[in-house]
């Protein structure tokens, strides 16, 4: 799996991950914050049909649609944050006074 | 459900930090470091020393940088030894808004040194590029290789 870390403006940006996070944090020191990105939905109602869905609108993405399994859905979700979010053309990271 | 980890204000600290950032610096070609040099006191402080920085046009500023540390005052720091802003001056035809902005570049450049560190630590290849506007990505692709995610 892709894993990518953006820098600049003296901040740090990456998807949250057991161990990254930590030695991240634990190398670099300063402070660290960490939201929400986005959510995978599971199906209203798996009896009927298996869709999952992804909900990027915490990061001001779109809602994605027709996932046919979780898997497919995470994976969807991460390139779309790191096509995006992470995404050193499409930043929106500001220098903190 | 995923999360974004943000660490922020990671700024230089001393004193080793500062002159392996400037090292790292050296490392891109676009942001040439004409000439660094630093004196310390006994103690292994920084205590003054200039930096000759060309850099293109980006978010830091653009043009030859001349930094020199304030003259005869010791630079402070924080008790965890980070360079606080301020300690520097700028000279010559700098275009940077502020001494932050330097301040932030280095910084930029020696948190992407470590995380690519961190990664090839952990036996991870990494790509490491720079934006034309100075924004640094650090990618690998675990756990296969860069080759698996088609780098």
């Amino acid at each position: 799996m892709r894993h990518k870390v953006l820098i600049h403006g003296g901040t740090v940006l990456a998807l949250f991950k057991d161990g990254i996070a930590h030695s991240l944090l634990e190398r670099l020191g300063g402070t660290a914050s960490i939201r929400r990105a986005s959510h995978v939905e599971a199906p209203a109602n798996p009896l009927e049909a298996i869709e999952f869905t992804v909900d990027l609108t915490p990061s001001n993405g779109p809602i994605l649609n027709g996932f046919p399994s979780y898997e497919s859905a995470v994976a969807a979700e991460v390139d779309w944050l790191h096509a995006n979010t992470l995404n050193p053309n499409k930043k929106t990271i500001q220098n903190t006074p | 459900m995923s999360k974004i980890i943000e660490v922020s204000k990671t700024v230089i600290k001393h004193p080793a930090m500062l002159q392996k950032a400037v090292e790292y610096l050296n490392d891109f070609k676009k942001y040439g470091v004409v000439e660094a040099q630093f004196t310390q006191d006994a103690s292994g402080k920084i205590t003054g020393g200039y930096i000759h920085l060309q850099t293109p046009d980006t978010t830091y500023g653009r043009g030859h940088i001349f930094l020199k540390f304030q003259g005869t005052g010791k630079p402070e720091y924080s008790e965890d030894g980070i360079i606080q802003n301020g300690h520097f001056s700028l000279m010559g035809d700098g275009d940077f808004q502020s001494n932050k902005n330097f301040a932030t570049l280095i910084s930029d450049h020696y948190n992407a040194q470590v995380v690519k560190n961190l990664f090839e630590s952990q036996g991870q290849p990494v790509e490491f590029q720079v934006a034309d506007d100075g924004a640094i990505t650090v990618e690998t692709c675990e756990p296969e290789g860069l080759a698996a995610c088609g780098y």
